[in-house]
């Protein structure tokens, strides 16, 4: 015991299995903190010390993600914050209060079955981008974070971008193989994958979301954004634009999706300019 | 009766000699042999040869041989199937242990010793138990008398559940339960040890000398633990040839780094215990933990969840931590969740070990060689256990080598264990053979491919006159050497510069092994459900290779019906399955695999014949009869017919119906001891060796793996490309490093020891050859480990292509490469 005087209000040494407790009663050590996991909110106690994925594997159960070292240096445990990819071993969940939004795999499909997961997620299956899969998870979030910037990433962007995702099996060639496909169905291309699952569908298949018929286009940014929380502030009131369909990027980049119907690639520079940031 | 050690039956000839009969019948089941069949064989040979005939099957197997495989063609072997359980992986279905939780769980950590060699004097846990969440520690002073006498593994030294004389930095001396990690961690430091330190062998050559303090009862010098009878074939010494080459070689210590660390969830209910484990051998797992605590194994349970983060060979069994689990388990009646950390999982655990080897070898003009004197000694760690005869397969059985001597020495350290790591030994030898062919091509100036095939031994093992069965190795060698286009890319040493300072080289590699030879038992069942439905039962783990996706495919092709009419689960449970081996030694395809072929062949003959009886029933029911056996059925997708009037026909549900209950196939096989099972490959590659910085870059890299038959070619490629980035890996980056002076290990991290990433690894292309064999299920011959094999002797051959040096101590690091081209 670490002795002294108890405040009457107060415990000194916190139990931590305590369920039920108002604020006044948690230990020195424990935070109250609410936890926006794949657009569920939890209140959850944890200790300061504890991780994302401690409270997301041991606290709420919730097997989106795996660990491999617990130190920041294999990315299996990769979950996204934000939309960036990041380590769930080396943040504390007592730190993710202030409304950021972690997104994991299991907020990625939007039906039942093999059609209803997120092409990202059907490729690294049906093209054998894992082998024993407990890298996958992780793999999965970083390549949905790389092509939120980069839609039609090169080799070397692949590799960059996945570099932080050790595969200890050594499967990287289909990883390669996996991403690539993904790309190219978000991209509203038809794809074909290398092997067959073995799946009995117990409800019809859900119906794919329209491929959003649209123009692509990345542009660079003339002067670039000095930190992606500028550019997440910038892209708001563009969201909204009539005709603009999908916006991703980083401080640098800016992929804009647009019915041509309705604008035509000079009016998105014209209206990006008038928004205060011209693009190359 | 003391446990058998299975080790010191096959190091100490007069341990051996000592054992009864029912020893020799207990040995064959104990995990610890069983594991040494599956990855080490060549630990036994000698005791087989004067013992094996008292093993039970012995003589049954003698007499036995096998139905050939079918020949095809198939409808479901050789397709391309992605993982079964591959939703469960890509979502958050798939729970892998580490995802596990019960209610009421309590963490565990362990205090570990951070000297080489000490003994324990002391521990005063008073501190740390009154720790608030702290529920038990248990040590040497308060483990209950009936498990102090436990250990694992062979004696001498002996590795007990605390043991109070230590032998290795991370030996366990208390373990904590507490409510979280973060308390059994605080617990953890106000644990007060008392060591008495005693000086530790850290180095393997110096620990050989007969001035190093023994530390263990032992004939030999210092602390070596065992030396491997000599194999002697003609006259290795006095043989003259035209050329000798002589190379001494090393390999560092490599590790598994399995990316899903070790973990346990551990409950009893009532007295049974109850583990769910990252396994590679659930049923083996269970025979460890029962010795372990002393209960029979039906009274242990152990559950591999099918998803699981690999293994590579060190997790068939359990390591102390496990027994502690199941103690500390039972002891607060609580489950408990055991993480290993990192840092333990690379210490703690096994490694391949350090290698060294002395080649010398005899070639004449004329392309023959004329003899082999190879000297190999591992470096096998805190522990009794044998590695250095596992690297004789290849300098055996791959050359016609007239003369030959083979030596083998084991030497006991105070640091990282051995154990099996995906190939154990044998890219050892193949490393060490490889680059020694290289050098002996070169020294007579011949084609090193063509000195290959020159020499190529395609009949049989020479010594114990056993046959290969239609042995693919010249296939592979010509098939690597045409898609690297070795006849137009070839050149002499140091002969093409490509850009200022940076050189192209080529070089290949050939090997063999024995691992995907498969063994017993081959154990597995095939229920047939009244509506048709059909599953597979087996206890084949799933360790990531697919193994559980192969075994629905033998067993599906075996019965006749399609995929999506049968299923298999993705867990083994051991209460409800029988032991198929571990998935280890490459060799679940010819285990589980045979015995799910069998248990489909047995369900189909049941089925076959039932199907007679319904046929000629409905016949009578309508006035007539119909005179038809089990001979005139087809049973083809699912449905049956006769085979001379297809309209005469029935699904299976219908015939299971007609039964009145399920259709039961299990199967009773016992494999034959006729051939020489060995896997053949032959990888090369193309690389850009940079003078200035020492860069080895990989241009171009072909591997060409025998396979007998791929039962699923998308699987099989996986292993090929995924193996050599581990194994490129080990030649190029990775090594476990230990301080000399402390024996603190110095870089148990994935910063410090460095696995590939995507940016470094090579992408092989992979060719399957197809040369089916007579013991193989549908002809098939294991894979897995053969693709670590070739790739470092393919590198080092194919540098000293590039730039003229030999570089013999892996890895082959920028360092290494810099001050050989000096001339170092």
């Amino acid at each position: 015991m670490l002795g002294g005087a108890v405040v009457a209000t107060k415990a000194l040494n916190p139990t931590p299995t305590t369920t039920t407790t108002t604020a006044t009663q948690l230990g020195p050590t424990m935070r109250r903190v609410t936890l926006d996991i794949d657009g569920v909110k939890r209140d959850v106690i944890v200790d300061n010390r504890e991780s994302l994925w401690e409270t997301m594997n041991f606290q709420l159960g919730l097997s989106n993600s795996n660990l491999g070292c617990d130190r920041a240096q294999c990315g299996a445990c990769a979950v996204n914050v934000d939309g960036k990819a990041v380590n769930g071993c080396t943040i504390l969940s007592a730190r993710m209060g202030r409304g950021q939004k972690i997104t994991t795999v299991a907020g990625l499909a939007t039906g039942p079955g093999v059609s209803g997961l997120h092409p990202v997620q059907r490729s690294f299956w049906l093209n054998g981008g894992f082998q024993c899969g407990i890298c996958t998870r992780g793999f999965i979030m970083s390549t949905v974070a790389l092509l939120r910037t980069i839609p039609n990433p090169t080799d070397v962007q692949i590799a960059e971008g996945l570099s932080g995702n050790i595969c200890r099996c050594g499967e990287y060639a289909k990883v390669f193989t996996s991403v690539k496909t993904a790309a190219a169905e978000l991209r509203g291309e038809k794809v074909t994958y290398l092997a067959k699952p073995i799946f009995v569908d117990v409800v019809a298949p859900a119906q794919p979301p329209p491929a959003a018929a649209g123009t692509s286009k990345a542009f660079d940014f003339a002067t670039p954004f000095a930190t992606i929380e500028d550019f997440d502030t910038f892209i708001e009131p563009l969201k909204k634009r009539d005709g603009i369909l999908d916006i991703s990027g980083s401080e640098r980049t800016i992929t804009v999706k647009w019915d041509p119907a309705k604008l035509s690639e000079q009016q998105v520079r014209d209206l990006l300019s008038s928004l205060g940031r011209a693009v190359k | 009766m003391a446990r058998l050690e299975a080790v010191r039956v096959a190091q100490d000839a007069a341990y051996a000699a000592s054992l009864s009969d029912a020893d020799w019948y207990a040995l064959s089941q104990d995990p610890d042999w069983q594991q040494l069949v599956a990855e080490q064989s060549e630990l036994l040979t000698n005791v087989l040869e004067v013992h094996g005939h008292k093993l039970p099957g012995a003589s049954l197997a003698a007499s036995t041989q096998n139905e050939l495989p079918p020949v095809g063609p198939f409808k479901i072997v050789g397709t391309d199937v992605a993982r079964l359980q591959g939703l469960g992986v890509v979502t958050s279905l798939g729970q892998y242990t580490e995802n596990m939780r019960m209610p009421g769980m309590l963490f565990m950590r362990t205090l570990r010793s951070r000297y080489p060699h000490a003994k324990i004097k002391s521990v005063d846990i008073s501190k740390a138990e009154k720790l608030p969440g702290v529920r038990k520690i248990l040590h040497r002073g308060n483990l209950p008398d009936v498990y102090k006498d436990v250990f694992l593994g062979a004696a001498n030294p002996t590795r007990f559940l605390f043991s109070e004389e230590v032998f290795e930095v991370g030996a366990p001396i208390a373990v904590i339960a507490a409510d979280s990690e973060h308390i059994a961690d605080e617990a953890m430091r106000q644990i007060d040890v008392q060591y008495e330190v005693l000086p530790a062998a850290l180095d393997m050559l110096e620990a050989m000398k007969p001035s190093t303090q023994k530390q263990f009862p032992n004939q030999l010098d210092g602390t070596i633990i065992a030396v491997t009878p000599p194999l002697v074939r003609g006259n290795p010494n006095d043989t003259r040839a035209d050329a000798t080459v002589e190379a001494v070689f090393h390999k560092p210590i490599e590790q598994h780094v399995a990316l899903e660390l070790t973990n346990s969830l551990t409950y009893w209910d009532n007295d049974k215990l109850n583990m769910t484990y990252t396994a590679q051998h659930a049923h083996g797992t269970r025979a460890n933990l029962s010795q372990a605590l002393k209960i029979p194994q039906n009274k242990v349970r152990v559950f591999q969840p099918g998803y699981m983060g690999s293994g590579y060979g060190y997790r068939s069994g359990i390591d102390l931590a496990e027994v502690h689990a199941a103690l500390l388990a039972k002891l607060t009646g609580r489950p408990i969740k055991l993480n290993y950390t990192r840092y333990e999982d690379f210490v703690t655990r096994t490694h391949r070990n350090e290698f060294r080897d002395e080649m010398k070898m005899g070639v004449n003009k004329d392309g023959t060689i004329a003899f082999g004197q190879f000297k190999v000694f591992a470096n096998v760690g805190a522990q009794r256990a044998g590695a250095a005869n596992g690297s004789w397969v290849n300098m055996q059985d791959l050359y016609k080598i007239p003369n030959l001597r083979l030596e083998a020495i084991d030497v006991m350290t105070n640091s990282y264990k051995s154990g099996p790591y995906r190939c154990v030994s044998h890219p050892n030898g193949t490393f060490a053979l490889e680059v020694t062919m290289e050098k002996a091509a070169y020294a007579i100036g011949m084609d090193p491919v063509q000195f290959r095939l020159k020499n190529l031994n395609e009949t049989g093992n020479p010594d114990t006159k056993k046959p290969f069965s239609n042995p693919g190795m010249r296939d592979c060698i010509d098939a690597a050497a045409n898609a690297i286009g070795w006849t137009a890319k070839w050149h002499q040493p140091k002969a093409k510069e490509v850009r200022p300072g940076i050189f192209h080289g080529i070089g290949l590699a050939a090997h063999t092994c024995s691992h995907g030879a498969g063994g017993n038992p081959s154990t597995g069942q095939i229920v047939i459900n009244n509506d048709g439905s059909v599953q597979a039962i087996s206890a084949s783990n799933d360790v990531g290779g697919g193994q559980r996706t192969t075994m629905l495919m033998i067993a599906a092709e075996s019965l006749g019906v399609p995929l999506d009419q049968i299923t298999i689960t993705t867990y083994v449970d051991t209460d409800n399955t029988t032991d198929t081996g571990t998935t280890a030694g490459s060799q679940q395809t010819n285990n589980g695999g045979r015995g799910m072929y069998q248990a489909g062949q047995d369900a189909r003959r049941q089925v076959l014949d039932w199907a007679a009886r319904k046929f000629k029933d409905d016949a009578a029911k309508k006035g007539g009869t119909l005179d038809v056996t089990a001979a005139d059925i087809e049973l083809v997708d699912g449905n049956v017919f006769v085979k001379s009037s297809p309209s005469t026909k029935a699904k299976l549900a219908d015939v299971v119906q007609f039964k009145g209950g399920p259709i039961h196939g299990k199967s009773e096989f016992i494999q034959d001891t006729i051939w020489e099972r060995l896997a053949w490959a032959a990888h090369a590659a193309e690389v850009e060796v940079d003078t200035v910085t020492g860069t080895v870059k990989i241009t171009k890299y072909v591997a060409v793996h025998d396979l007998g038959k791929a039962i699923n070619p998308f699987a099989s490629k996986q292993q090929i490309e995924g193996g050599v980035v581990m194994a490129v890996g080990a030649a190029l980056t990775e090594e476990l490093l230990i301080d000399k002076s402390t024996g603190l290990p110095l870089n148990p991290n994935l910063l410090d020891y460095k696995p590939l990433s995507i940016k470094d690894a090579p992408l092989a292309e992979v060719i399957i050859v197809e040369k089916p064999k007579a013991y193989g299920v549908f002809g098939s011959h294991g894979l897995g480990e053969p693709p670590m094999g070739p790739p470092a002797p393919t590198i080092v051959n194919a540098v000293y292509n590039a730039v003229g040096v030999w570089v013999t101590d892996m890895p082959l690091t920028r360092s290494k490469l810099l001050a050989a081209l000096k001339g170092g």
